[in-house]
């Protein structure tokens, strides 16, 4: 049996990849989302994160690439890129991340 | 446009979108008066799908189709109701090629206006007002559109109008024989012809999305949607968006990008038809 990840644990060391039942599109570099009768919109961060989600890379080197652009706080950074992997993970919208139970 | 083919046994030929059909009824007049409201959709393409309305006023009726039943009922009115119900459906789960909105759809010029909205929205009292103020008829109920060019595919239905709107065309109550009227669902079924001669048009580039709602207590107003939420608007009316989510968005997306979209509240319908057609004036969608 394939072991899933639980989503609080998802830390910088991971590589989060999209889920495959993700139907996606891009509107004004802003992704929309949708699995399970569920719609997510991102920003245009956010949605650079989730086309960098691959399954190769790890969540800090896009923290690496992040600060090197925009040359913002580390710490801040890291927070927010793993709390949007987390978030995602929950939405089950990550492969190998277990979704949060509905209802 | 206004002809029917007749096929070997005398069963007129149809296409509705994807979904091509004979239809034999054994009510003489039920069957006049189906054929004209189905006359847009006459075809002389070979149909492999068969209706058959077997009508005792007095006793029990039935459709069928195919070998199917798709109903047996002592009340004529409700099997009438149900074939047209059927017909639609059939013709939404068979057209495959195209992706499929529930929505009204008018032109002006070859310039549509989508105006996608769930039941009750008030879509077939604004698509038949705008119609009778010049606009081209392409279907009260779906945008059948083409995943590759955006094109917009005629759906042209006769116009299901509800009693709440009956007294503001009262001109369009069927004028059929006595006979026959009491076969007839609730609904008004209006052909396209009787709301304006010569409005259906087969085809139309979309160049506007309006989301209409019917607000009494509101002034009649557009207001601009961004992109993205007209997307997400058009999604909710997309027959087969769960099945199929990727197409569709693929195609939605698309769409919301080059098509500028505005929610509409609607209370008083000369005020919306102006504002719409303004709109479409202004609007010029980059689909074409």
């Amino acid at each position: 049996m394939r072991l899933m990840t639980d989503p609080d644990d998802i830390d910088l060391s991971f590589a989060p990849r999209r889920a495959r039942d993700v139907a996606a599109v891009e509107l004004e570099r802003r992704a929309v989302l949708y699995r399970s009768g569920e719609m997510l919109q991102l920003d245009e961060l956010a949605t650079l994160l989730w086309n960098c989600f691959d399954g190769q890379t790890r969540l800090e080197a896009l923290v690496d690439d992040l600060v090197c652009v925009y040359g913002t706080d580390r710490t801040a950074v890291e927070a927010d890129v793993v709390s949007f992997a987390r978030n995602l993970g929950h939405e089950g919208l990550l492969e190998g991340v277990q979704a949060a139970q509905a209802g | 446009m206004i002809q029917t083919t007749v096929a070997d046994g005398d069963d007129p030929r149809f296409v509705a979108l994807g979904h091509h059909f004979t239809l034999r009824c054994t009510h003489a007049g039920l069957r006049r008066y189906l054929l004209t409201l189905l006359a847009p959709f006459a075809s002389s393409r070979p149909a492999p799908t068969h209706y058959r309305l077997d009508i005792d006023p007095g006793g029990t009726s039935s459709v069928w189709f195919g070998d199917a039943c798709v109903v047996r009922t002592g009340d004529a009115a409700h099997a009438v109701a149900m074939f047209l119900w059927h017909l639609n459906q059939e013709t939404i789960r068979v057209t495959t090629d195209r992706l499929l909105l529930h929505a009204g759809v008018v032109a002006r010029d070859g310039r549509a206006v989508l105006l996608p909205a769930g039941m009750e929205a008030g879509k077939t009292t604004l698509v038949t007002t705008l119609v009778r103020a010049g606009a081209q008829y392409l279907s009260d109920e779906l945008a059948a559109l083409d995943p590759v060019t955006l094109e917009v595919a005629a759906y042209p239905k006769a116009l299901s109008l509800d009693a709440g709107s009956w007294e503001l065309f009262p001109d369009l109550e069927p004028d059929v024989d006595p006979a026959v009227l009491p076969l007839l669902p609730h609904q008004w079924q209006v052909p396209p012809d009787a709301v304006r001669a010569g409005s259906v048009r087969e085809s139309a580039t979309p160049t506007l999305i309006v989301l209409p709602r019917y607000r009494p207590s509101v002034r009649t107003a557009l207001r601009r949607l961004e992109p993205v939420d007209a997307l997400r608007e058009l999604a909710g009316c997309t027959f087969g968006f769960r099945e199929a989510p990727q197409r569709s968005l693929d195609v939605l997306g698309r769409l919301a990008a080059a098509v500028p979209a505005y929610r509409l509240s609607v209370s008083d319908l000369s005020e919306a038809t102006d504002l719409v057609f303004d709109a479409l004036a202004r609007g010029v969608g980059t689909c074409a």
